[in-house]
């Protein structure tokens, strides 16, 4: 029994909808792979408040503190187009004489996968060593939003003159589509979510497959004998050599003799 | 294919697709690799348990209401 057009033994639709799948994921890598930051970047754990001893950093997200957001269920929500305002305040919190550091860079990157989808950075190439500073950044999520929403973490750090890593936190952001389903991964996914349950509803169907077949005859029956033919009387021609398909024996087939 | 063999093909697509749809819609992080590799295979395996489970049931219910015909005498 053919299903949807396939044959039983013919590719499967579920393997139409395993390459949506793989499809979908493409979307999610690449722009990973091609969006991540310069792999000379110092890579950035999430869960390690401070890296430097001696440093402490507050970071505003429109003008709320991360640390209210260090979960999923308690991310932080931006729509599309939406242009965030992220302030950075750090200081040496050593004892006297405090320490100097040279912050040259602030940093958000945006995580899908362990990998960085996005990074943004705010660099100050004439930095000081001093014992505190700010930075601000204008963030958005760019032409991702129109590929992916949901919730993803982020994390924000200050980078030393030396490309180390002195003071990071991680945080969650909820981006959020119109509509709930207004990116193209959603509506990828719910396309591939609605054939794969019409696949099941009708699976079914190939229960009847693996039923034993009755003894009916096949459809096409025995071929037909083709009807002699004989060259018309008085016709001295011989058929033409395209007759034969393939031209090798151009004289007529002797009389009474299938073709 | 047999409809249990079909039925959890599908249900491993649908519940690696569920698990990315939970994260577009904020209920689950999938930022984490470890983490995100952990809920696909579990979507996966849970997926294809439950729709084979799912398929073989509704494999059972199309042969009992589609006999197979008699055969026809010659």
């Amino acid at each position: 029994m053919a299903r949807r057009g396939f044959g039983p033994g013919a590719r499967r639709p579920g393997l139409v909808a395993a390459a949506l799948a793989s499809f979908a994921l493409v979307l999610i890598v690449l722009p990973a792979a091609s969006l991540a930051g310069p792999a000379s970047a110092p890579t950035v754990a999430a869960s390690q408040p401070a890296v430097a001893p001696g440093i402490s950093a507050t970071v505003t997200w429109n003008g709320a503190n991360i640390l209210n957001y260090t979960s999923a269920t308690s991310a932080a929500r931006i729509g599309f187009n939406d242009v965030v305002d992220v302030e950075y305040h750090w200081s040496s919190s050593g004892l006297l004489p405090a320490p100097v550091y040279t912050i040259t860079d602030a940093r958000l990157q945006i995580f899908y996968f362990g990998f960085a989808l996005a990074t943004r950075d705010i660099v100050n190439s004439v930095a000081l060593p001093s014992t505190s500073g700010n930075f601000t950044m204008n963030w958005t999520t760019g032409s991702l939003q129109y590929v992916l929403e949901g919730s993803y973490r982020l994390v924000a750090s200050l980078i030393e003159q030396n490309g180390t890593t002195a003071w990071s936190q991680a945080f969650w952001v909820y981006v959020a589509a119109p509509f709930y389903v207004g990116a193209l991964l959603p509506i990828v996914l719910i396309l591939i979510a609605i054939w794969e349950i019409y696949n099941i509803a009708t699976v079914g169907k190939l229960a009847a497959v693996a039923r034993p077949k009755t003894s009916a005859p096949p459809k096409g029956g025995t071929p037909e004998p083709a009807e002699p033919t004989t060259p018309a009387a008085g016709s001295a021609t011989a058929p033409p050599a395209a007759d034969t398909g393939t031209g090798a024996d151009p004289s007529p087939p002797p009389s009474g003799g299938a073709s | 294919m047999s409809a249990t063999g079909s039925a959890a093909a599908s249900g491993v697509v649908l519940g690696i697709v569920l698990v990315l749809l939970a994260q577009q819609f904020g209920l689950l992080g999938l930022s984490d690799l470890v983490h995100a590799i952990e809920y696909l295979v579990i979507g996966a395996v849970v997926g294809g348990v439950v729709f084979a489970l799912i398929g073989w049931a509704l494999g059972r219910r199309y042969l009992a209401r589609h006999p197979p015909a008699a055969a026809t005498p010659p």
